[in-house]
C-alpha cells in the first residue's frame, strides 16, 4: 500500500542543511494500524508527508500502491489527497468559518459533488463519530475532543485507503485522547485501508497493531505492538 | 471545482472579516469614481469642442475655412463639375440667434438649400416639415415650377431672392408663440445687435437620429441665402445708404456659408471624390473628412483628456496597490487555511480560483458603489462650469448626454480587472506554497523567481518611463513620451516602494533609536518588520501628497505671472459685451461693428477698443486670434500706464498691414520667428501675414495671434465684434458722465457691461475653478491611501496582538498601546508626506519646464509652494493619524488571556 525505500529528507535552513529522515525503508500493508513513534525532531512528521504526498523525498522513492509519487504531478498529487488518503492533524485545522458538516464535506467539496450529496455523506461520517448532533456548529463552538473527531470524519468521508494522523491526541486531554484513539482503530479495514498514526504517546502508540520507533531522522525498531507491551513490562 | 464552494470560503471569511472587505470595496469604488467621471467629463469636453468647430456633423466631406466660411459660389462650381459618387451638395449657415419676443429665448438659426433639404422626404437631415397656413401660394408658384422640372439650383435661388424672410421653426418655438399668442406675427430675431423679421411658414419635426437633434428645441430654419444674410452682415456702409441701397448691396453681396456639406452615393471612393473637388475648389478652401475636421479640435482637447484619464489611472492604480496589500495580508492569514485545503486536495489552480474569486466579488461590489459615485463626481464638476459649456455650445440649452451603458461596462471592467490583478500574484504565490509548510504553518520562503520579476518590473517601469522621457521627440507623438513617460516613472517608483524600505530602514533605524522615544522606536520596528506591507502604503500617501504639491506648485508658479498679465491688459474702466462673458469670448454673442462709433460717440468716453475673437486653425491646431483696434489700444492704455507697458508700441505696427504679433507661447510652440509667415485659412482661400514680434499673453494655450481689426474685417470680410473695452475720460466729470451714458446705452441696447474690478474677479475665479477641480481629483487618490493605512495598521494589529497582549500584561496603560498604534500611523503619515515632498517638487519642475513648454509653450518658473505644502503636511499627516484611530482602538481592546493562550 505504502512504501518508502531508501527515503531521505533534508531542509535547508539559511546556510545550514538539515536531514529530517536518512534512508528510511518502510512498507505499510492494507488493513494495518501503524504506530511511528520516535522524540520530538526525529522526523515522524516528515515520514508522515512523505507518505501522504504531501512533501517529496530529497532521494529515494514514495510509492502509494505501486505508484511513485514524484512521478506524479502536483495535481495528480493533490487528487490522491482528495480520493485515497486521509489526513487528521494535531491542531484538528478545521476551517474557522466552516460549520462541522461543511469541514467534514470539503473533500467532496472540492471533487466538484453537489452540495446536497456532500453533506449527507458528512452527516453520515459525523454519526459514526458521535457527533451528528452539533453537525451545524462553528469550530469555535466545539472543544476540542470535539474538533478532532470532526477532523477524523473528514478523514474517512472520501473512503479513503489509507488515513494518516500526525500527533492527533497531542492537543486532548487523557479521556478525549481515548475517544479519538478507538475512533482511529475501528478504522482500518483488513485487505483494504490501513492507519499510520504519528506519536510521541506510547499509551497512544499501543492503540496500533504495529509499531515502528524513529530516532534522529532512522528507523531503531519495527515490532508488532505485543512485543512492545512485553519489552516495557520487563522494564 | 463548483462555484458554491468558492462562494462558501469566501462569503463566511468576509462575513468575519467584513472591514477588510469594505475597506477594499472602498479603494475600488474610489478608482472607479474617478474613471467614471474622467469619462463623462471628457464626452462632455468633446461634444462642447465638436459642436463649436463642427456643428451638425452628418456629411460625408466638408469644405470649409474653419471660422472664416467659404464662398457660397463654390457650391455651383462642384455641382457643375459632376463629379462620380458625388450625391449632394449641401452648403451651411449657422449661428446663435435671440427671439426678442419670445423673453429672449435663444435659438440656433439654421440656413439650408430649402428644395433639396426640406422638400424631399428622403433629405439627409432626417426632418420633416409641416406647412402653416401663412404660406404665401402665390409666391412659390415659379418654385414649385422649378421643382416639378427638377431643377433644383433654380428652386433654391428663387427661394432666396423672395421678398421678406421665410423661416420654419422648431415645435418647441410655435408652441412658445401660440402660447404668446404671437403665432401670426413675424418672428424676430436678433443677430449682433439686429433684428429682422421673418414669416413662420412652417413647424420642423426631427427624427430621433437626426443630426439636427443636437440644436435641441430650438431651430429656427431659413434658406441658405437669406440665412447668410443675417449671420454675415454687409460693411457698414451699406447701412448708411438707407434701406433700398442695403437691399441693393444685400442682393448683390458675395454670400459665405459656414461650409459645404459634400454627401456620397453608397459605396463611392471618397478619396477620389476629395481629389476632385479639392481640385475644384482650388486651394480656396480645405477639403476634408470629418475625422480631419475632427483633428484640430481633438489636439486641444486632447491634453485635457489625457490629464483626465491620468488623474483616474493615479486613483486605480493607488487603489490596486492597496488592493494587492490587503490581499497579501489575507492569504499570509489565511495560510493555514491553505495548508489544509492542499492537505485535503485542493489543486494549485482551485487555490488560485478561491482568492481571484474573493476579489473578483469585491471589485464588483466596489464598482457597483464607484458608479454612481463618479457620475456624482462629473455632475458637480459639470456644474461648476455649466455657464462656461452653455457658453461654448452653439446651442447653449443642449445637455451633453451624460450618461450611456458603455460607461457601467466600464466602471465594471475596470474594477473588477483591478482587483483581479491585484489579487492574482499574492494567490498565486498562495498556490505554489510547499502544502508541507502550510500544514506545519511554517514560515513560507517566496521564491527567488518573485523577486526577480519584482525588481525587474521596477526596473522595466522606471527605465522604460526615463527612456520615454529622453526619448519624446523621437516617438511618433511627443506626447506619449512626456506624459506617458511619466506616468511608467511615477508607477514604477510606487512599485518599488517596497525595496525602497527595505534598503531605507538600515539607515535609518539607528537614527531613531538614538533620537526617538520608545513609543515612536516600537513603532519603527514594527513598519521595518513588514517592508512589502509598508511600503506600499508608503508609496500610495506619497503618490498622493506628490500630486497635490505638484499642483499647489503649478498653480502657484503660474498664478502670478498670469495675474499680473491680467492687470496689465486689463486697464479698460469698462468692457461691454452682448451674452454673457462666456458667450462674449466663444463669439456666440456679437455684437455689429456700428456699436464701437456708438459707443465713442458718447460724451464721456475716451478711446473705445474693440475686440473680435477668431479660432483659426493652424499648423493641425486651434490658435486664437484677436483682431484689435491696435492703436486706440496703444493711445489708451499710454495714458493710463505713462511708464510703458512691454511691447505695447509693437501694436503701432500692424495698422493697414498684414503683419500681425503673436503670443510668446506661439512663437516657441510653433517655431515661428520675426519675419515668418504664418498662413492661416481666409473664406476665399489661404491668407499669408508677416509675423514682425511677440507679446506676452496667456489667453491660450496653442497660442495668440495678434492684428488690426480693420486689417481682419477686409481680409476675412467679417466686421463684427465680441467686446469693446471703454476707457473713460480722465476727469471726474467725464468719469461720472461717462459711466452714466454708458449705462443708459448698454440698456437701450440691450447689452451688458462690467467693469475692471469685476472682470478680473471673473478670470481670477475661473482660474481657481480650473485648480480647484485639479485638486479634488487628487483628494480622491488621498482618500484611498488614507484608507491604506487604516488597512495596513488593522492588520498590524492583527499581527501584534501577541505583543499588544504582552505589553498590555506587564504593565502598558491602554493609553501606552494606543498610543503606540496611533505612533506607527503618525509615522507612515510623516514619512509618506516627506517622500512625497521630495517626489512633488521634481514632478512640478517636470510639469511646468518639460510638458506645459511642449503641450503649451508657455514658461514659468518654478515656484515652492510652501503655504500650501504646510497645508498638505497638515492634511495628510492629520489624515494618517485619523486613519491610525479605529486600528488603535481594536489594539486596546486586545484580551490578554486570548493572546497569551494562543502562546
Amino acid at each position: 500500500m505504502l512504501e518508502l525505500i531508501e527515503v531521505t529528507k533534508v531542509y535547508i535552513q539559511g546556510r545550514r542543511s538539515v536531514p529530517a529522515v536518512q534512508g528510511v525503508s518502510l512498507v505499510i500493508r492494507p488493513g494495518e494500524f501503524v504506530s511511528i513513534m520516535g522524540p520530538s525532531g526525529s522526523g515522524k512528521s516528515t515520514l508522515m508527508h512523505l507518505m501522504g504526498a504531501l512533501d517529496t523525498p530529497t532521494s529515494g522513492r514514495a510509492l502509494f500502491q505501486g505508484q511513485d509519487l514524484q512521478s506524479l504531478s502536483d495535481r495528480q498529487r493533490s487528487l490522491l489527497r482528495r480520493e485515497r488518503i486521509g489526513f487528521v492533524f494535531q491542531a484538528f485545522n478545521l476551517l474557522p468559518t466552516l460549520t462541522a458538516a461543511e469541514n467534514v464535506a470539503l473533500p467532496l467539496l472540492l471533487a466538484g459533488r453537489s452540495r446536497r450529496l456532500a453533506l449527507q455523506r458528512a452527516y453520515e461520517c459525523l454519526e459514526q463519530v458521535n457527533l451528528a448532533h452539533r453537525h451545524d456548529h462553528f469550530p469555535d463552538e466545539l472543544s476540542g475532543g470535539e474538533m478532532q473527531r470532526v477532523a477524523v470524519a473528514r478523514a474517512i468521508v472520501a473512503d479513503p485507503d489509507a488515513v494518516l494522523c500526525d500527533e492527533p491526541t497531542g492537543n486532548l486531554d487523557s479521556q478525549n485522547s481515548r475517544e479519538i484513539l478507538s475512533l482511529l482503530a475501528r478504522l482500518p479495514e483488513p485487505g483494504r485501508r490501513a492507519v499510520v498514526m504519528v506519536t510521541h504517546d506510547p499509551t497512544a502508540a499501543a492503540y496500533g497493531t504495529r509499531l515502528v520507533r524513529i530516532r534522529d531522522g532512522r528507523i531503531e525498531s519495527d515490532t508488532p505492538v505485543t512485543k512492545v507491551a512485553t519489552s516495557c513490562e520487563a522494564l | 471545482m463548483a462555484t458554491m464552494v468558492y462562494r462558501l470560503l469566501s462569503r463566511r471569511y468576509l462575513q468575519l472579516h467584513w472591514e477588510r472587505g469594505l475597506l477594499i470595496v472602498a479603494s475600488i469604488a474610489l478608482g472607479v469614481a474617478t474613471l467614471i467621471s474622467a469619462r463623462i467629463l471628457n464626452h462632455c469636453i468633446e461634444v462642447a469642442a465638436q459642436d463649436t468647430t463642427t456643428p451638425i456633423d452628418a456629411a460625408a466631406l466638408y469644405v470649409s475655412n474653419g471660422e472664416a466660411g467659404v464662398l457660397r459660389q463654390l457650391v455651383n462650381e462642384i455641382r457643375a463639375a459632376r463629379i462620380p459618387g458625388l450625391k449632394a451638395v449641401e452648403p451651411l449657415v449657422y449661428d446663435r440667434v435671440t427671439l426678442p419676443d419670445l423673453e429672449n429665448r435663444s435659438a440656433v438659426l439654421l440656413g439650408a438649400e430649402v428644395s433639396t433639404q426640406i422638400l424631399d422626404s428622403s433629405n439627409p437631415l432626417k426632418v420633416q416639415v409641416t406647412p402653416l397656413a401663412q404660406l404665401p401660394r402665390w409666391q412659390l408658384l415659379p418654385i414649385l415650377a422649378a421643382i416639378q422640372q427638377g431643377d433644383w439650383a433654380k428652386a433654391a435661388e428663387l427661394w432666396d431672392r423672395l421678398p421678406g424672410r421665410l423661416a420654419v421653426v422648431s415645435r418647441s418655438i410655435y408652441d412658445a408663440m401660440v402660447q404668446a399668442g404671437k403665432q401670426d406675427k413675424p418672428l424676430r430675431l436678433r443677430h449682433a445687435l439686429r433684428d429682422v423679421d421673418c414669416l413662420v411658414v412652417g413647424v420642423v419635426d426631427f427624427a430621433p437620429d437626426s443630426p439636427l437633434s443636437s440644436l435641441g428645441k430650438n431651430l429656427v430654419g431659413m434658406s441658405v441665402g437669406q440665412a447668410a444674410r443675417v449671420v454675415r452682415p454687409l460693411p457698414p456702409i451699406g447701412a448708411v445708404g438707407g434701406g433700398f441701397l442695403e437691399y441693393a448691396v444685400e442682393q448683390n453681396w458675395g454670400e459665405k456659408v459656414n461650409r459645404i456639406d459634400l454627401y456620397l452615393e453608397p459605396h463611392a471612393d471618397i478619396e477620389a471624390v476629395e481629389r476632385q473637388v479639392s481640385a475644384v475648389v482650388r486651394g480656396r478652401a480645405a477639403v476634408r473628412t470629418p475625422d480631419a475636421q475632427r483633428r484640430s479640435t481633438q489636439e486641444v482637447v486632447g491634453g485635457l483628456q489625457l490629464a483626465f484619464y491620468i488623474c483616474a489611472l493615479g486613483s486605480m492604480i493607488v487603489g490596486l496597490f492597496l488592493v494587492y496589500n490587503a490581499m497579501v495580508v489575507t492569504i499570509a492569514e489565511r495560510q493555514a487555511d491553505i495548508g489544509i485545503l492542499r492537505a485535503l486536495g485542493a489543486t494549485r489552480g482551485q487555490i488560485v480560483i478561491l482568492f481571484t474569486f474573493l476579489a473578483l466579488v469585491l471589485g464588483f461590489l466596489g464598482a457597483l458603489a464607484g458608479i454612481p459615485l463618479g457620475m456624482l463626481l462629473a455632475e458637480t464638476a459639470l456644474w461648476q462650469f455649466r455657464e462656461e459649456l452653455a457658453s461654448m455650445f452653439l446651442n447653449p440649452d443642449v445637455q451633453p448626454q451624460r450618461w450611456d451603458s458603455h460607461h457601467a461596462y466600464w466602471g465594471v471592467g475596470a474594477g473588477v480587472t483591478v482587483a483581479v490583478v491585484a489579487a492574482l500574484i499574492p494567490a498565486l504565490q498562495a498556490a505554489n506554497d510547499d502544502p508541507a509548510q502550510a500544514a506545519r504553518r511554517g514560515l513560507q520562503r517566496r521564491g527567488r523567481l518573485w523577486k526577480l520579476l519584482h525588481y525587474l518590473m521596477c526596473l522595466l517601469l522606471v527605465g522604460g518611463g526615463l527612456a520615454a522621457i529622453a526619448l519624446r521627440h523621437h516617438l511618433p507623438s511627443t506626447r506619449t513620451g512626456s506624459i506617458g513617460g511619466m506616468a511608467m516613472l511615477l508607477i514604477g517608483l510606487l512599485l518599488s516602494a517596497p525595496l525602497m524600505v527595505r534598503y531605507l530602514v538600515p539607515i535609518l533605524r539607528p537614527l531613531v533609536q538614538v533620537c526617538c522615544p520608545f513609543v515612536i522606536r516600537l513603532a519603527f520596528d514594527n513598519l521595518a518588520r513588514a517592508p512589502a506591507r509598508t511600503g506600499v502604503v508608503l508609496g500610495a500617501l506619497a503618490a498622493g501628497v506628490a500630486l497635490m504639491f505638484q499642483t499647489a506648485g503649478v498653480g502657484r508658479s503660474n498664478e502670478e505671472p498670469v495675474i499680473a498679465w491680467i492687470d496689465q491688459v486689463v486697464q479698460a474702466d469698462y468692457f461691454v459685451f452682448s451674452g454673457n462673458m462666456m458667450s462674449a469670448n466663444t463669439s456666440n454673442s456679437p455684437m455689429r461693428a456700428e456699436v464701437v462709433e456708438e459707443l465713442r460717440q458718447l460724451p464721456g468716453v475716451d478711446h473705445v477698443m474693440a475686440i473680435r475673437y477668431s479660432r483659426p486653425e493652424y499648423n493641425d491646431t486651434i490658435v486664437y486670434l484677436l483682431a484689435v483696434d491696435a492703436v486706440d489700444y496703444v493711445r489708451a492704455t499710454r495714458e493710463r500706464v505713462p511708464v510703458g507697458l512691454p511691447d505695447l508700441e509693437k501694436f503701432l505696427d500692424l495698422p493697414d498691414t498684414d503683419d500681425v504679433l503673436v503670443s510668446e507661447n506661439f512663437a516657441r510652440r510653433h517655431k515661428v520667428q520675426v519675419g515668418d509667415i504664418i498662413t492661416l485659412p481666409g473664406p476665399r482661400g489661404p491668407l499669408h501675414f508677416r509675423m514682425i514680434g511677440t507679446v506676452r499673453d496667456y489667453s491660450w494655450s496653442r497660442g495668440t495671434i495678434f492684428m488690426d481689426r480693420r486689417r481682419y474685417a477686409e481680409l476675412f470680410e467679417d466686421h463684427l465684434v465680441d467686446m469693446c473695452h471703454v476707457f473713460l475720460q480722465a476727469d471726474t466729470w467725464g468719469q461720472q458722465a461717462g459711466v452714466v451714458n454708458l449705462q443708459n446705452y448698454v440698456q437701450h441696447r440691450g447689452l451688458f457691461m462690467t467693469d475692471r474690478h469685476s472682470l478680473r474677479s471673473f478670470l481670477t475665479d475661473l482660474i481657481q475653478r480650473l485648480y480647484l477641480f485639479a485638486y479634488a481629483q487628487q483628494v480622491v487618490v488621498g482618500i484611498v491611501a488614507a484608507l491604506g493605512v487604516v488597512t495596513a495598521l488593522l492588520i498590524s494589529v492583527l499581527q501584534r496582538r501577541r505583543e499588544l497582549g504582552l505589553l498590555l500584561a506587564v504593565g502598558a496603560t491602554p493609553l501606552q498601546v494606543l498610543l503606540s498604534v496611533l505612533a506607527e500611523a503618525l509615522l507612515l503619515g510623516v514619512l509618506g508626506t516627506l517622500i512625497g515632498f521630495l517626489v512633488g517638487l521634481p514632478l512640478e519642475w517636470y510639469i511646468l519646464q518639460v510638458i506645459m513648454v511642449e503641450e503649451s509653450g508657455f514658461v514659468f518658473e518654478v515656484v515652492v509652494p510652501w503655504k500650501q505644502a504646510g497645508g498638505i503636511a497638515i492634511a495628510a499627516v492629520g489624515s494618517a493619524a485619523l486613519a491610525g484611530l479605529w486600528p488603535a482602538w481594536r489594539a486596546v481592546r486586545t484580551r490578554i488571556p486570548e493572546v497569551l493562550q494562543y502562546e
